[in-house]
């Protein structure tokens, strides 16, 4: 039993129901939002009044897609951030665009979803249209398809942590808000320093110093490397155009797993380095103060769609998904309060929501019934569900008792969830039950990942489950998460390489437009985790098709029973840890938290603090909105 | 997306073609005046050591490929919403390969990291890196309608010929008439 707030039981064969009894299971009524009020009692209360509270605006400069805005308040006599509003102030329309579409079109045009992100958001898109058809790649364009994934994660994962996370670390910042931390940075010998090459955690520190720092300009080196891995499977990059229904146009040959192989060797390399080196620089914060654990800190609810599939399992069929979907190198999962409740797809679907209660949307459940009451199994379905959804947008209210994102309120068993690359570790090493293999082992409570010989000797890391889901956290899971992806490659090359010796070549499947009604959902991940695609045609021609993506979940507002979406939830109690006075606060823990999290929308942003803007970036591609 | 064979000619010791690059918007109309340009003139029989390459993509993404291709000369065709002229204006000018400051770098590179296509941050990236030769011209044309879809509007879709006609003139300066 995987749900707790929705009325969903099991039968004996594993089938969900609607508990008898509910006469209306999904009804809710939403509470009323209040502003943020100091508590009578706990911490901070018997402080004098009026509290010493300060609006805190991380306000967007947008340019051609999408932006994040966060809205902030600080307790300046706690030290700490009491209230949070995420706010996504661009509509996109990917879903109104694609009705009434032929279905294949779907995959170039969502692609453009996102500028980093665009071969998973084709992949999905495939995976869907698959599914909707009734067709299924060759093994071989399963593989390559894998293969690509893996060089399009290299492009994303290094940014992150080297462009957009890491500077907010380097010497340069950190002199500015903790200068005690820089002086006892440089003291500080580096566990790891034999393998990364930096003596004391100064020098990592000067090496995330903007433009000048070695592993700021790397990290532009390596998204190169990430690129050209993807460009020899997907022929091109973002936006592939070799990515069909049942399979890959790719032309591939031995050279092209050979050229690949050469990339991904440079990859275990960097593997090696870049998991020791956040392993240093985040021991350092956590041992330094204590308080940093708390910083971005939310309940660890995660949730993972999957990705990789294995070819020999995967089918394309709803009717198999929870087979193919626990086969997949990192397999799908909830995991609500630190424990995995479920790693199978239709427990994920069904009991997957969005809510538009403070976004700009009009509600489509009101004064009609919903489209599907099941999903092909017959297993139960929400009228809020993405087969039944309906975007109506209506950009009402505009404050934050009512209405003030376009981003969704995404929720699985009515419940926050956020999805990471991190989240992809977490889940497979709690799911313990990774395909044998010479690269990775999930334990349970962690995973051991063998990186090859290559320039450096081979080498073995370990990530464990943390104790806490925080900003340290995640940007040490994502740095263990390239790692994990690598030997998931390697793998996933082996494998090709047997087809191919076999003579399996094919890499694609014909197929015909089929012309009755029909539903699909593709499961997938983007290098920032959940990515998600429903699809219903008919007549050829799409009549619904719905898009979550990983900011969809992380970046949501609050929901109908008041509970806020993740980056607000990680922002309230948010310690401010500057060692600086009040007026020359510049926000880096809040700031640090809402990275942690690799935000998807194309935004520049500011923090107000009403005494002058200081300018900050959270940087991103434009899949969050509608 | 090549133009003939990438020939080369040689300029003040820097040896390589001479790129046309398009950087454009997709499906935003006006916007993607660089990259639609560039699929409408690629055809063309444009000299052999011209490349015509569409560009549209992150400025550091941009940086490796100029690099890669090391032209002689480049001239980078694009749509930008300036908002001092009319709608349809073309722009030409030297760029100033004077680098920018590094938080305006910084600023863009990050914003360009996820994923923004920007003819700004374009030339701010390449040039602080120095990846422009000298002589690098841009071709600009002012929007008049940034809406989702395909096509451009009136006044753009008119001045295409006119754009043309200065990237032509461009590539046939000899180089000691290239402007530095």
């Amino acid at each position: 039993m995987c749900f707790k707030n929705l009325p969903i039981e099991f039968d004996d064969a594993g089938k969900a129901r609607l508990k008898e009894g509910v006469k209306d299971p999904y009804a809710f009524n939403p509470v009323e939002l209040k502003s943020y009020a100091r508590p009578a009692d706990g911490p901070g209360a018997k402080l004098g009044a009026p509290p010493k509270l300060r609006d805190w605006n991380i306000d967007p400069v947008t340019r051609v897609a999408g932006s994040l805005a966060v809205h902030t308040v600080l307790d300046l006599e706690n030290k700490v951030a009491v209230d949070a509003h995420s706010i996504a102030s661009l509509f996109r329309g990917y879903e109104i665009i694609l009705e009434g579409r032929d279905p294949r079109d779907a995959i170039d045009i969502s692609s453009r979803a996102c500028g980093v992100c665009g071969g998973v958001h084709a992949t999905v898109s495939a995976l869907a249209i698959e599914m909707t058809f009734g067709i299924c790649p060759p093994p071989l364009g399963v593989e390559v398809r894998n293969l690509g994934e893996v060089g399009e994660y290299f492009y994303d994962r290094p940014l992150h942590l080297g462009l957009l996370a890491g500077p907010d670390y380097s010497t340069s910042l950190v002199s500015v808000t903790n200068p005690e931390l820089v002086t006892l940075a440089e003291k500080t010998l580096c566990r790891h320093g034999d393998i990364h090459g930096y003596r004391t955690i100064k020098d990592i520190m000067d090496a995330l110093n903007p433009l000048t720092g070695r592993i700021y300009l790397e990290a532009l080196e390596w998204t190169r490397v990430g690129r050209v891995m993807c460009m020899i499977m997907f022929g091109k990059y973002p936006h592939p155009s070799t990515i069909v229904p049942g399979g890959m146009s790719t032309t591939i040959s031995v050279s092209s797993f050979n050229e690949f192989y050469t990339q991904l060797g440079k990859i275990f390399d960097f593997c090696k380095v870049i998991t020791r080196l956040w392993d240093d620089l985040m021991d350092f914060f956590l041992e330094a103060n204590p308080e940093y654990e708390q910083v971005g800190a939310r309940p660890t609810n995660i949730a993972q769609t999957g990705v990789f599939d294995n070819s020999e399992v995967y089918d394309a069929t709803y009717a198999n998904i929870n087979e193919w979907g626990n086969a997949r190198w990192n397999v799908p999962g909830m995991v609500i309060e630190g424990k995995l409740v479920t790693t199978n797809l239709t427990d994920i679907n069904v009991g997957f929501e969005e809510f538009i209660e403070h976004s700009f949307y009009d509600d489509w459940t009101k004064g009609s019934q919903p489209r599907f009451k099941t999903d092909p199994l017959g297993n139960p379905l929400s009228p809020h569900h993405p087969w039944n959804k309906r975007t109506l947008p209506r950009p009402t209210g505009k404050n934050f008792k009512e209405k003030y994102t376009w981003d969704t309120a995404p929720r699985w068993d009515r419940q926050s969830i956020e999805t990471g690359a991190y989240g992809s570790v977490w889940v497979t090493a709690l799911a313990g039950q990774t395909v044998d293999n010479p690269f990775i082992e999930s334990t349970g409570d962690g995973m051991r990942m063998v990186m090859p010989r290559h320039e450096l000797p081979e080498d073995e890391l370990y990530w464990k489950v943390p104790r806490t889901l925080n900003a340290m956290e995640r940007n040490r899971a994502r740095a263990y998460a390239m790692a994990n992806s690598a030997a998931v490659g390697m793998n996933i090359m082996l494998k090709a390489l047997e087809y191919w010796r076999r003579g399996e070549t094919a890499v694609s499947t014909p197929f015909k437009v089929p012309k009755d009604e029909r539903l699909g959902v593709g499961f997938w991940e983007a290098s920032r985790g959940w990515l998600v695609h429903h699809m219903h045609i008919d007549k050829g021609k799409i009549l619904n098709y719905q898009i979550t993506t990983p900011s969809t979940l992380n970046a949501a507002p609050r929901d109908p029973f008041g509970t806020p979406g993740p980056y607000e939830e990680a922002v309230v109690g948010t310690p401010i840890l500057e060692s600086v006075r009040d007026e020359d606060i510049k926000g880096i823990d809040i700031l640090r938290a809402i990275r942690s999290f690799d935000p998807c929308m194309p935004c520049t942003t500011h923090i107000d603090t009403g005494l002058g803007t200081i300018v900050r970036e959270v940087n991103s591609c434009g899949c969050t909105l509608e | 997306m090549i133009s003939g064979p990438s020939g080369l000619s040689e300029r003040e010791g820097r040896v390589g073609p001479v790129l046309i690059g398009g950087i454009g918007l997709p499906w935003l109309r006006d916007l993607d005046f660089g990259t639609q340009f560039v699929r409408r003139v690629e055809g063309l029989d444009w000299p052999e050591h011209v490349m015509v390459e569409d560009l549209s993509f992150a400025a550091h993404r941009v940086l490796d490929r100029i690099n890669e291709i090391a032209p002689s000369r480049v001239i980078l065709v694009g749509c930008m919403p300036r908002e001092v002229d009319p709608p349809g204006t073309v722009r030409r000018y030297l760029l100033d390969l004077t680098p920018p400051p590094d938080q305006e770098v910084h600023d863009r590179l990050a914003e360009a990291a996820g994923g923004i296509i920007d003819l700004d941050h374009t030339l701010a990236v390449v040039r602080y890196w120095k990846g422009f030769p000298e002589g690098t011209i841009v071709i600009e044309i002012e929007p008049g309608d940034r809406s989702f879809g395909l096509g451009f509007s009136p006044e753009v879709e008119g001045a295409v010929d006119e754009v043309l006609a200065m990237v032509q003139e461009e590539v046939a300066k000899p180089p000691s008439e290239v402007p530095t």
